[in-house]
């Protein structure tokens, strides 16, 4: 009996070593980014220069994005709690300003996106997921009175990588289906198909996700349709 | 009675260099080919240096079974594959640096445990074919792996980063980049000599197993598995598990292998899916015999003494093989051939020298006697 409580309590030791080991060494990037950031219509313009210092490690310096300059520095990390120093720089290289913030990383999120402006301006949602789960349904869409039917069969690639094939609703179908995007800009590719799999038409958009938005919905048949409400924020 | 002292005293003579003729024929083979390589001497060590922090901890993974009769231990492997499946986890799940090498060792750990438990199972069914048996055993658990790593994962077994599943969605790649890993026990604790990169905590991990091979040894199992290996039988009369033992003496050569793996590739940096672990087994018993072990007696010493001399070999062969035939590769084919020859010679001369062994005894016994009956030459 106390052997077994010896190895039970061993083994319980084991697998919490274990878990705290991934917590602590589990990677997360962080996408720094000097861009504009809009939020409740409020607009923070990016810095001509800016050095950024995440976690005491090596400073990274990001310009204003201009012509091929993202604007943009991609850091990794480790653990739950970390530590940002941003430093506002003159053509001198002088600092004009600096702030320091922490935030913490849920474990499950692989990447996040940390916006300048909005973190000097304390602006809601400067640190946020950078992966965005997109929720596409072949539902009916109804707006203004009427009704957009759902196709029988859609086939929707996420940013040129992610295909979803979804079919409409019954028979076991739920018309719905998701893929995980990275980052704000997106496309979206829709072919509406014939049950031989041959395309009848296509469409392509284009849209942007906001920063502090975790999930997001697409409607088919209002995108084929041109109807606005099309994209619109997930609610569980 | 001068003439037999001195007969003696060749004997022990002789008996040194039949005891350590790998190494001295090693020693040789350095002396000729360091001068015809023209390396430094600062590379060489610096190579040294890096290989007995690759090495060590699989060649001292092989001293367990020696201890316990059951020769060198091929199914190494076994503890080298479970090892490379903790590796494939902490990858997929991003895990960096330090973590990621201890929670590859903890996922690894219990495999390795299986495997080795397996292994033994099957050599005692092989009593006095260990070597054969466990060398075979380990292209049957590769086969194993095999298909683990090629359909399993990704498929059955939830793996889904990108950078290690082959495109079609399953499957592992056949190099994986361990760049979350690479080196991160080796600096740990980051220390120089004369420009020469010392892996501190990597040798710090080396001492502390050779400091539990010595205290395994003098304590109740470590006696129990001495007195296994000398002879079974009157281990068992004694009161002596010996079938346990043995599955003991494997499992933790086993599990020492899954941790040597795994310090081995977070030296090197990548890990070749399906082959990384198959050299493994044959190398670091190969260094070891080169150190002077026989498949019946290995130490610590044997073990690095066997990486140092095994190892410039490995260094200098290409280079000498340039200088004598004006192509790398002669030495490169001369290298793989010695490797294979190292084995089969020094298998070889355990039987050889098991003889002379004999022969010896006779001797001294018949010195012995003369000597108490006043009797000689």
């Amino acid at each position: 009996m106390k052997s077994w409580i010896i190895k039970s309590v061993l083994i319980i030791g084991i697998i919490v070593l274990a878990v705290f080991l991934y917590v602590i060494g589990k990677e997360h990037i962080v996408f720094v980014e000097n861009n504009t950031f809009t939020i409740d219509g409020k607009i923070y313009e990016p810095y001509d220069l800016v050095r950024v210092t995440l976690d005491g490690g090596e400073p990274d310096e990001i310009k204003k994005p201009r012509g091929r300059s993202l604007g943009r520095a991609k850091v990794s990390t480790t653990g739950l709690n970390h530590k940002v120093l941003v430093e506002i720089l003159d053509d001198d290289d002088n600092v004009i300003e600096s702030k320091e913030a922490k935030f913490k990383v849920k474990n499950t999120v692989e990447e996040l996106l940390l916006n300048i402006p909005a973190l000097m301006h304390d602006a809601k949602g400067w640190v946020a997921n950078n992966q965005k789960t997109i929720y596409v349904e072949n539902k009916p869409f109804t707006t203004d009175g009427k009704t957009y039917e759902a196709y029988e069969f859609v086939r929707v690639i996420l940013d040129r990588s992610k295909s979803l094939e979804i079919r409409k609703p019954g028979d076991g179908h739920t018309g719905m289906d998701k893929g995980v995007v990275t980052d704000l800009r997106h496309t979206l590719y829709i072919e509406i198909m014939d049950n031989e799999e041959k395309v009848l038409e296509s469409k392509e958009v284009s849209y942007t996700v906001k920063h502090a938005q975790d999930a997001l919905l697409i409607n088919v048949p209002a995108v084929m349709n041109d109807v606005d409400g099309w994209l619109s924020e997930y609610e569980k | 009675m001068s003439t037999l002292k001195s007969k003696d005293n060749k004997g022990k003579v002789s008996r040194f260099f039949v005891n350590n003729a790998v190494p001295i024929l090693f020693i040789l083979f350095a002396v000729l080919a360091i001068p015809m390589a023209n390396l430094s001497i600062e590379y060489l060590i610096a190579e040294m240096i890096t290989r007995l922090a690759r090495y060590s901890f699989l060649v001292l993974a092989l001293l367990i079974p020696v201890i316990a009769g059951m020769g060198m231990n091929f199914g190494i492997v076994l503890g080298a594959m479970a090892g490379q499946i903790g590796l494939i986890f902490v990858m997929d799940w991003n895990v960096m640096g330090v973590p990621a090498f201890f929670l590859a060792i903890i996922i690894s750990m219990p495999l390795a445990v299986f495997l080795g438990w397996m292994a033994g199972i099957a050599l005692n069914h092989a009593r006095g074919r260990e070597m054969v048996t466990s060398y075979i055993l380990g292209f049957f658990i590769n086969g194993v792996y095999q298909l683990l790593v090629l359909y399993s994962m990704g498929a059955i077994i939830p793996i889904s980063n990108s950078k290690i599943v082959l495109p079609r969605g399953y499957g592992i790649r056949n190099a994986i980049d361990l760049v979350n890993l690479r080196k991160s026990v080796d600096r740990l604790i980051p220390f120089e000599i004369g420009g020469v990169e010392i892996p501190v905590m990597t040798f710090i991990l080396v001492a502390i197993l050779c400091v539990f091979i010595v205290w395994f040894r003098k304590t109740k199992l470590g006696q129990d598995m001495r007195a296994v290996g000398q002879n079974m039988e009157v281990a068992r009369n004694a009161g002596i598990p010996v079938e346990r033992t043995r599955i003991l003496a494997i499992v933790i050569s086993t599990v020492l292998a899954c941790i040597g793996q795994i310090i081995f590739l977070q030296n090197i940096g990548t890990m070749n899916t399906y082959n990384s672990h198959e050299q493994i087994g044959m190398f670091s018993i190969a260094a070891l015999l080169v150190g002077g072990a026989s498949v019946a007696k290995a130490s610590i010493k044997n073990a690095f003494v066997g990486i140092v001399l095994f190892h410039i070999m490995f260094v200098v062969a290409p280079r000498a093989g340039k200088t004598l035939m004006g192509e790398a590769q002669i030495g490169e084919y001369f290298r793989v051939f010695v490797s294979y020859a190292i084995i089969a010679i020094a298998l070889a001369l355990h039987a050889w020298r098991k003889n002379k062994e004999a022969e010896f005894a006779r001797r001294s016994l018949r010195i012995d006697t003369e000597e108490a009956t006043g009797t000689s030459e």
